[in-house]
Parts: C-alpha cells; sequence; structure tokens
C-alpha cells in the first residue's frame, strides 16, 4: 500500500528531538504544527469524532498538532459521552490525546459552564478568535471541520 | 504559476453529492494540467466516491488515489481495487510530504 507514496518527501524536515519523556516517542520539531480546527457538534454529528481521529492519527505520525475546539465542538469534552454521536470512540481518542499530551486548545466564549465538563480533566489551552486566527496563521497545515 | 514537479495533496471528507467533490476535480486537473503530480485520500463520507468514473479518470492520468480503510469498513463497503487502501499514517504522509495540501469538509 506504501508504496504509492513511496516517493513523497517531506519539503523540509527539522532535527529530531529525542528528549520526548516516558514513551519515547520521536518528534519532529521545528517545524509548524498541523491544526485541526473542529466546530463541529459532536451531538448531532458524527465528524467531530471523525477528525479528533484523524488528529490523532496524525500526532501519532510524529507530526506536531494543535487541536482547536471551537463553538458547539468544545461538546467533545463532555463527561458524559452518551449523548454525544460515537461516543464510544470519543472517549479512547480522547483518552489516547492525554496520555499523549495533546491539550485541546479551547474556544474561551464556547467553553460550557457546566460543572462536568473536562471532568477527566484534560489539558486546555484556552483561546480567543484573536489567538486562533494566529494559530491559523502559524499552522504549516490546516484541517477544518 | 509553474507548477510542474510539485506535489499536490488532496484531502475530502464530505460525501459525493457534495460540491466539494466538484472543488476536488477541478484542482486536481488543473494540477494535472500544469505537470503536478496528485495525491487525493478521501476519508470518511467521501470514500463513497471512490470509484466515481470521474475521479477515476484523474487516477487514469496519474493522480494517486487513496481510500481510507477504515471508513469503508465503518460503512459496510467493499474494499476497491481502484485505489489505494489504507489508514491515518498515509494521510500523514500526504499532508507531509506534499508541497500544498488542500482539506476539504
Amino acid at each position: 500500500m506504501a508504496r504509492n507514496v513511496a516517493t513523497l518527501q517531506a519539503p523540509a524536515s527539522g532535527p529530531i528531538d529525542r528528549t520526548t519523556p516516558s514513551d519515547a516517542r520521536l518528534r519532529v520539531t521545528g517545524s509548524p504544527p498541523v491544526l485541526v480546527l473542529i466546530s463541529e457538534d459532536p451531538r448531532v454529528s458524527h465528524r467531530a469524532n471523525e477528525a479528533l481521529r484523524i488528529a490523532l492519527g496524525i500526532v501519532a505520525g510524529e507530526s506536531p498538532v494543535t487541536i482547536v475546539l471551537g463553538g458547539p465542538a468544545t461538546r467533545l469534552l463532555d463527561e458524559d459521552t452518551d449523548g454525544l454521536v460515537d461516543g464510544d470512540d470519543i472517549a479512547k481518542f480522547r483518552a489516547a490525546l492525554r496520555r499523549l499530551q495533546v491539550p485541546f486548545h479551547v474556544e474561551t466564549a464556547a467553553r460550557p459552564a457546566d460543572a462536568d465538563w473536562n471532568a477527566e480533566g484534560h489539558p486546555i489551552v484556552p483561546v480567543t478568535a484573536a489567538d486562533v486566527a494566529a494559530l491559523v496563521a502559524q499552522a504549516r497545515r490546516l484541517l477544518v471541520f | 504559476m509553474d507548477v510542474t514537479g510539485k506535489k499536490l495533496g488532496l484531502m475530502m471528507s464530505t460525501a459525493p453529492e457534495h460540491s466539494n467533490l466538484e472543488t476536488v476535480l477541478g484542482l486536481a486537473g488543473a494540477a494535472l494540467d500544469g505537470g503536478a503530480g496528485v495525491y487525493l485520500y478521501l476519508i470518511d463520507d467521501a470514500v463513497a466516491a471512490v470509484e466515481d468514473p470521474r475521479l477515476q479518470a484523474l487516477a487514469g492520468r496519474g493522480a494517486r488515489l487513496f481510500v481510507c480503510a477504515y471508513g469503508c469498513q465503518k460503512r459496510g463497503l467493499p474494499l476497491s481495487e481502484k485505489a489505494t487502501n489504507c489508514g491515518l499514517v498515509v494521510l500523514t504522509d500526504v499532508i507531509n510530504g506534499t508541497d500544498r495540501f488542500v482539506a476539504l469538509n
């Protein structure tokens, strides 16, 4: 399967950071991240989960990823995933991202006030709309869902 | 703008009925016309488009066509022999290894 991409070469690659703790994963550093911006509502659409899955897949590929949750996509951090489309998968992907220490950048204005929101204590980076614009400008690639 | 030898990566996640398919056809066709390589990854609802004759025509012109095997399995679709069935590792390769990457969601 991979033969079709055997000729693909990254236009630029940075030095390898071999100091990553615990799981000794190697990350290519020095290159801007892939930005995955999610605003789909996981309560009504499977696409929020699919975006999370894709983000996790890119992280697993040793590429730096910034995940931004905007609007109703902040519900991806609801404690009770039963009310979310593909909720079981969302719980799994969240846990994997937490283990990999990948934070969620959360649009401040869209952050739910529910006490049980983000009950798992996933690392959060609050961002404003202006912050999101800056992240988009800095990103190497952009995936918007 | 000379795109000869450049690589264009495309990802489409929407169903074949969505206008994104037309956009993909236009971008990929123009890139091929200009001598660029095209790498198209179909994921999520777009896996249903894998055997669309227009996409197959692009493949016939040299575009590399990839389809998310997980997405096919989840939808009960058979794996197509007209594209490379693969996973997110290949998508990451397309994202990282192309000169330009456009995601149509």
